[in-house]
């Protein structure tokens, strides 16, 4: 028994004696964990001001880069302030300078904020009441990686990984953001396009918010790919890669209408498509036509007649004014413009506001049954209408003829009819304060003056 | 034996006492102090202001993680953010200070103010205009569309003030409870969250004795609601809520309201009817403060 006792008492002294600690450990590091962490955030930042001429970002806004990049300037200064400017005009200005606050802390790894309200940078994260979430951009970061001339971050919420790259060519970012805007206005007419890899068709990619949606053209996939404008093409958020061969950058040849992808062992590029059906570009309806048409008055039908009417940019690549001064005392009619089709429509549209108060609103008109379409376009609602079909004669004369686009069930509009209403949406009769008492329009026929 | 059995004994003493040697604590604290060549006038403002008198963290800058992540907000400008710390300052702190004394304020003000630029907007048309947590911080939203040449008290009051005296209210009950009479008065007029619903309306609120909509949540709501109402609000809105509540609603707001003096009187030595005076006071000299500049 005493031998079972002392074995007993040996074998759990022994175990006192096998506890050891491991006594010698050696810190990895000669700091602390937080002195590190203060020691990194004091270089990130010192990293941001030391770009005298600031960085440059492809700024992508939305979750999951759903909608393409914009061009952003940032210049970070040693007093905790940060310059913003940006290609587009927002509620400002287009490339206004705006300056806030920036912090460079630590939570889970470095974060890099814009901390104080700035009206370029937060444009693109304000919420509102009709809209809660905004445009979902981020404006706390983690810093990811760096390099002397290159910043990669993260959006905290949005995750959409944007580069900062030192502005190291002393690029005036007024005039580089000009030029890149100057492209986006002058590209924005082109709805479409076939991208060509290796000397073969891939798909039609169209165009909506600075993103291709690829449409292949062995119908087995559809993607999304997001884009920055540059000042001679676009950027891609990541790399498209097919058949091995990676693509991101393109310029843009004038010439020939195509993105030429720049990268190498890359023989790609994105051309200009327009589908069979397509009628005019965007550019080739501004300037002069001659317009047939009969108008009335309160008296009745009167007898046809033509004038010179202008097409006038209202939104690029989505609308005209069509302006006469012979036939309206008010800025014009309005046309919507598809630029999958290069055809335009004569909606139901408020185009100008008269003298009055009123609104003058351009209604589609049944002439023979005298019935008129009232319902404001707003797409994808309310889109009755007439829409303009082309002759489809590429070397002699363009005409252009109006029928109606089928949405109005009930009617076939045939004619436009001026109409006043009231901010609360009530008919205020029609407009016949215009030139000659002449609110009523049909038979319109437009022919291009070269 | 016994022997062997001392032996053991002093060497399992030993191995106990031979166990790990801590290690020397740095002296350097982990916890540094913010670098003054970063503080702007403002920051150093705010230390002078809120910080060292009365313990509380001042946040204009936006801290995402001290915000609601599901909501999408931005930031407030610098010079709304001023506005709003000297306007807090003016009409919150100070008329505590004159009431119950500087004491008072700084043990039990919340302590932490986030400032958020926007409103924090639900999809059913509806806003935070604040939030509480805990009697630690407050939450305060919208301060970009303060319209800083063009402030009014009753603006103020309905989207700040309101709030920080309604969340106030609730750390001084929290802290010292109220009388259980109180409860029983509405107890069955209580109706939780359905007092948003669209039949619970506010006439019908005021016809039951109280005096808003967010009263009939629970007793606390209740509690807190007529404080804040009581002190921002004037006493011509408040002789309008007792017409509409009509004879039974009146008598019932009446009869809470006289709990509330007492309580504030016994429990914390405060005259809500002095809180109020001192409060519209300082509303009154609102024009002379300076909302632009330190």
């Amino acid at each position: 028994m005493k031998l079972i006792k002392n074995a007993v008492y040996l074998f759990v002294a022994s175990l006192f004696l096998t506890q050891s600690c491991v006594k010698d450990e050696e810190n990895i590091f000669d700091d602390t964990a937080s002195a590190r962490g203060q020691k990194a955030v004091e270089e990130y930042r010192q990293l941001l001001v030391s770009a005298e001429n600031g960085w440059y970002v492809d700024y992508y806004p939305e979750l999951d880069h759903k909608v393409g990049g914009y061009a952003m300037y940032l210049k970070f200064s040693s007093d905790g302030t940060v310059d913003v400017s940006c290609e587009i005009a927002t509620n400002l200005p287009a490339r206004q300078i705006e300056t806030s606050q920036f912090e460079v802390f630590m939570e889970q790894g470095p974060i890099l904020s814009f901390s104080t309200y700035n009206k370029v940078m937060h444009y693109f994260s304000e919420p509102y009441s009709t809209d809660v979430n905004g445009r979902e951009g981020d404006y706390e970061f983690i810093i990811m990686k760096t390099e002397t001339d290159e910043i990669i971050i993260k959006g905290k919420k949005g995750g959409n990984k944007m580069t900062l790259r030192r502005n190291t060519g002393n690029l005036n970012p007024d005039t580089h953001l000009a030029e890149i805007a100057d492209l986006v206005y002058k590209l924005s007419t082109y709805g479409m396009f076939e991208f060509v890899v290796a000397d073969n068709s891939i798909g039609i990619a169209t165009v909506t918010e600075r993103t291709f949606d690829m449409e292949y053209a062995d119908n087995t996939n559809t993607a999304k790919i997001s884009y920055a404008f540059t000042a001679d093409g676009i950027k891609l958020y990541e790399p498209y890669t097919l058949n091995g061969v990676s693509m991101r950058n393109f310029v843009w040849d004038d010439a020939n209408e195509r993105y030429v992808c720049t990268d190498q062992g890359a023989n790609a590029y994105l051309k200009a498509y327009f589908p069979p059906d397509y009628q005019i570009k965007y550019d080739d309806f501004l300037g002069k036509w001659k317009l047939n048409y009969q108008p009335r008055n309160s008296s009745g039908w009167l007898t046809a007649d033509m004038d010179t009417v202008e097409f006038v940019e209202l939104k690029r690549n989505s609308s005209f004014m069509m302006k006469c001064d012979k036939m309206f005392n008010f800025a014009g009619i309005t046309l919507t413009f598809d630029s999958r089709k290069g055809t335009v429509s004569i909606n139901c549209i408020n185009t100008d506001v008269h003298s009055s108060g009123n609104f003058i609103r351009q209604c589609p008109y049944d002439t023979q049954a005298g019935y008129i379409y009232t319902s404001v376009y707003n797409p994808p609602d309310y889109l009755g209408g007439l829409i303009g079909v082309w002759n489809n004669d590429e070397n002699g004369e363009r005409i252009i003829t109006f029928e109606d686009n089928k949405v109005w069930s009930t009617y076939t509009a045939d004619g436009i009819l001026l109409r006043l209403y009231n901010a609360s949406n009530t008919s205020q009769g029609n407009y016949s304060g215009n030139i000659d008492g002449k609110y009523g329009f049909r038979n319109l026929v437009l022919t291009k003056v070269d | 034996m016994k022997k062997i059995k001392i032996f053991l004994i002093i060497i399992m003493t030993a191995a106990i006492a031979w166990s790990c040697s801590e290690e020397k604590l740095n002296d350097e604290s982990v916890f540094k102090d913010p670098d003054p060549a970063l503080l702007t006038e403002f920051d150093k403002w705010i230390l002078n202001n809120y910080t060292y008198p009365y313990n509380i963290s001042f946040k204009y800058k936006m801290e995402d993680i001290e915000s609601n992540m599901t909501y999408d907000l931005v930031p407030a400008t610098t010079q709304k953010a001023i506005a709003m710390a000297k306007i807090i300052k003016h009409l919150w702190l100070e008329v505590y200070d004159e009431v119950a004394g500087v004491d008072f304020t700084r043990t039990y003000i919340p302590r932490v103010i986030h400032l958020i630029g926007s409103g924090a907007y639900n999809t059913n048309n509806t806003f935070l205009l604040g939030t509480a947590e805990g009697g630690l911080k407050v939450t305060l939203f919208r301060i970009n569309d303060l319209d800083i040449n063009n402030v009014s008290i009753e603006l103020l009051s309905d989207w700040y003030l309101k709030t920080m005296y309604h969340e106030f209210a609730h750390i001084l009950h929290q802290t010292k409870d109220y009388p259980a009479e109180f409860k029983a008065i509405s107890n069955s007029d209580y109706i939780g969250g359905d007092w948003s619903s669209n039949s619970a309306t506010l006439a019908m609120a005021y016809q039951l004795g109280f005096v808003s909509r967010y009263s009939r949540q629970e007793a606390n709501e209740d509690f807190v609601e007529i404080i804040a109402i009581y002190i921002v609000r004037g006493q011509a809105n408040w002789d309008s809520i007792l017409a509409q509540a009509g004879t039974s609603g009146a008598a019932i707001i009446n009869q809470k309201l006289e709990i509330i003096k007492s309580y504030l009187r016994n429990s914390w030595n405060i005259e809500i009817d002095e809180l109020r005076r001192v409060f519209e006071s300082k509303a009154s000299m609102l024009n002379y403060l300076d909302l632009s500049n330190l």
